[in-house]
């Protein structure tokens, strides 16, 4: 092997080593510690399931107990990700299974929803979603901050949940 | 300091196809910016550092020739083997308390092989070696050369040690640009570059590994004093133009491989090539493998070496059309040449010709018998004689005289001085810079003319001969040495 291509060789692994350890160092202290601290303290309740991470946004995946009181305490959560991720730069989706009843109330609910959100007609989405809630004969809980809608649909023990930024829709 | 460059934009480049970011318009403008900085040759600054590949360890770049690939100069390579010797057997040059040799000057006329013997060398003597050439260290910037010259001596003794070797050799080709005499204080930019030359090779400060400079000129007389000196260039080897022996060897060397038919007697050919030169006589080979091409001949035979050494001594034959009056006037002159030295100097005329050729009309081939580097005074007559017998020849046949004889005179005009000069004119022993140039004059004319007059009776003597041989020369514009020889024994028989 001649001395250029050991050259460019090295260079190249030192080069992938800064820029890849320099990435991973990142997303280790500034992203993934801080995530799982603030589902520290629900833990009993919430489990993470993934966080996928790049440059311009960071999704997580949650499963959330169904005696998890999602409604009360959900919404303080979603304050301490907006200050340490900044607002808007993260989504979180749930993987709590949808059992059909469910599939078919949220494939319904989901206009009236999204409707509400958009016209500003908040009313509408409370009204929508109780209306759906007893056709299927399902429990429900919804709530809205400045920032985000969030729901859940009880079918006997099972439990799914959603949260749905405002602006976004906007 | 390009290729960590490279290696750090790959790194960047697989970094950024890692996280998805488009890389197309990325290459491009890194494209761009390549191609300005290659084209506007910013990373040549005048001053800075010398480009590194004009001085790296060359050996390994340097065509696989040895000494014995090189024709004739067998004292020259003798005495540049044992200076190597010196280099490779240092222990033994311990035990004698030899001083190692600083340098060898390689001198001698173009062509000679000054250069193919620096290459030899770097086979011969397993060291380092690093060429250069005299003109690399001329640049419009003072300082320049002698900052390269240091950075030269330095690169040789970093890579000898860099590759665990105790001797280094750097071969300057051309050190007359550098090394030319201090006069004046007309080139201080020179005579700087030559005094770090002077000092890297002989100076106070002293370096564990000996350098050993093989110097080539061409000029060794315009080199400075302080160069030529012993302790600098210790040895100063002539490398002449080869002697017939040397000249067949070469002719030897050049012929391996081509296809030479086994009738062409290649110690004929060196004898007719007096005073060529090795890259003359690689030339010569090369030509007369063109003409067998031309000719379609399977094998290189006599008479394209014959054509080839026209070829070399006189230029490509010319297609210039010339009238019958001047082509006839051409045919006499010539013949004029050969008879007389065919008179003079029996079985010396191995071809007369009346093609152009370079800028001559017409020309005699002489072949030399031997290889001549001292001349009797007979001798020199002899050869003025043949310079003006074009003349005299013209002058009988024709009663009057042309311009085609200028080149004669000037070569019968040298012969002239050459008499006076060693002292075989009647002007006895002298020093040529201390007589009236009137004088001189008088003694050229005094000689020519009695030369003339003797030619003019033997032409005026031989005068049915031109009218015997014209006719064939101006149908066949070509007459070979026998063929010429039988006609001049018919007349002489008459």
């Amino acid at each position: 092997m001649t001395k250029q291509v050991k050259t460019i060789i090295v260079s190249l692994v030192v080069t992938l080593i800064v820029l890849f350890g320099g990435y991973k160092g990142y997303q280790y202290f500034k992203i993934d510690k801080p995530i799982k601290d603030v589902f520290l303290t629900q833990q009993k309740n919430i489990s993470i399931s993934k966080i996928k991470f790049n440059p311009s946004s960071v999704q997580i995946q949650l499963n959330v107990k169904p005696t998890y009181s999602y409604i009360d305490e959900f919404p303080s959560l979603t304050k301490q990700l907006n200050e340490i991720l900044g607002e808007g730069k993260w989504s979180i989706t749930f993987t709590n299974t949808q059992t059909p009843t469910i599939k078919q109330a949220w494939k319904e609910i989901v206009f009236g929803l999204k409707e509400g959100i958009y016209t500003g007609r908040y009313t509408l989405i409370q009204s929508v979603t109780k209306h759906i809630a007893n056709k299927y004969h399902l429990s429900y809980d919804v709530y809205m901050d400045d920032q985000y809608v969030y729901l859940m649909l009880r079918d006997g023990n099972k439990s799914w949940y959603q949260i749905l930024p405002m602006k976004e829709v906007k | 300091m390009i290729l960590p460059i490279v290696g750090v934009g790959l790194g960047l480049f697989l970094f950024f196809l890692y996280l998805g970011v488009p890389v197309l318009p990325m290459l491009v403008i890194v494209g761009i910016v390549v191609a300005v900085w290659y084209f506007s040759g910013s990373n040549l600054k005048a001053g800075s550092q010398w480009k590194n590949g004009s001085s790296h360890d060359q050996r390994n770049a340097i065509p696989n020739i040895r000494f014995t690939d090189i024709g004739g100069q067998t004292r020259a390579k003798k005495e540049l083997m044992e200076a190597l010797d010196f280099l490779i057997e240092q222990e033994k040059m311990n035990e004698y308390g030899i001083r190692p040799l600083k340098g060898i000057l390689l001198t001698g006329p173009p062509g000679t092989g000054k250069t193919l013997m620096a290459k030899a060398s770097a086979h011969y003597s397993n060291a380092v070696f690093l060429t250069a050439s005299g003109s690399e260290f001329v640049e419009m910037y003072v300082g320049v050369g002698a900052n390269r010259v240091r950075q030269l001596f330095e690169r040789a003794r970093k890579t000898a040690k860099k590759q665990k070797k105790n001797r280094a050799v750097i071969f300057i080709d051309e050190i007359d640009v550098i090394g030319a005499k201090r006069e004046g204080s007309q080139h201080k930019e020179y005579d700087q570059t030559l005094n770090q030359l002077l000092t890297e090779m002989d100076g106070i400060k002293k370096s564990e590994i000996p350098i050993f400079v093989i110097a080539a000129t061409n000029r060794k007389d315009l080199l400075d004093a302080a160069l030529t000196r012993p302790g600098r260039f210790d040895r100063h080897i002539a490398v002449d133009l080869p002697d017939k022996n040397g000249r067949a060897h070469i002719l030897s060397l050049h012929t391996k491989g081509k296809p030479i038919h086994e009738e062409v007697d290649l110690d004929k050919v060196a004898n007719e090539t007096f005073g060529f030169s090795g890259a003359s006589l690689e030339s010569l080979v090369n030509e007369a493998a063109i003409y067998a091409m031309r000719d379609e001949s399977v094998y290189i035979e006599s008479k394209h070496f014959s054509q080839a050494v026209d070829k070399v001594l006189m230029g490509e034959q010319t297609d210039r059309t010339t009238t019958l009056e001047d082509k006839t006037r051409v045919a006499v002159h010539e013949l004029g040449h050969a008879l007389i030295a065919e008179l003079l100097e029996p079985n010396s005329v191995a071809q007369v010709v009346l093609t152009p050729r370079g800028q001559a009309l017409g020309y005699v081939r002489h072949h030399p018998k031997n290889d001549r580097y001292l001349h009797t005074k007979e001798q020199l007559e002899n050869q003025i004689m043949i310079c003006l017998a074009g003349t005299a020849a013209e002058e009988t046949w024709f009663q009057n005289r042309s311009t085609g004889a200028k080149n004669d005179y000037e070569q019968a005009i040298r012969l002239c001085k050459t008499m006076i000069e060693t002292g075989l004119s009647s002007l006895g022993i002298i020093d040529t810079t201390l007589v009236v140039p009137d004088e001189l004059s008088k003694e050229i004319a005094h000689i020519l003319d009695a030369l003339y007059q003797q030619t003019f009776c033997l032409t005026k003597k031989h005068h049915s001969f031109f009218a015997d041989c014209l006719n064939i020369l101006l149908i066949e514009e070509r007459l070979d040495g026998d063929q010429f020889r039988s006609l001049l024994a018919q007349e002489l028989a008459s």
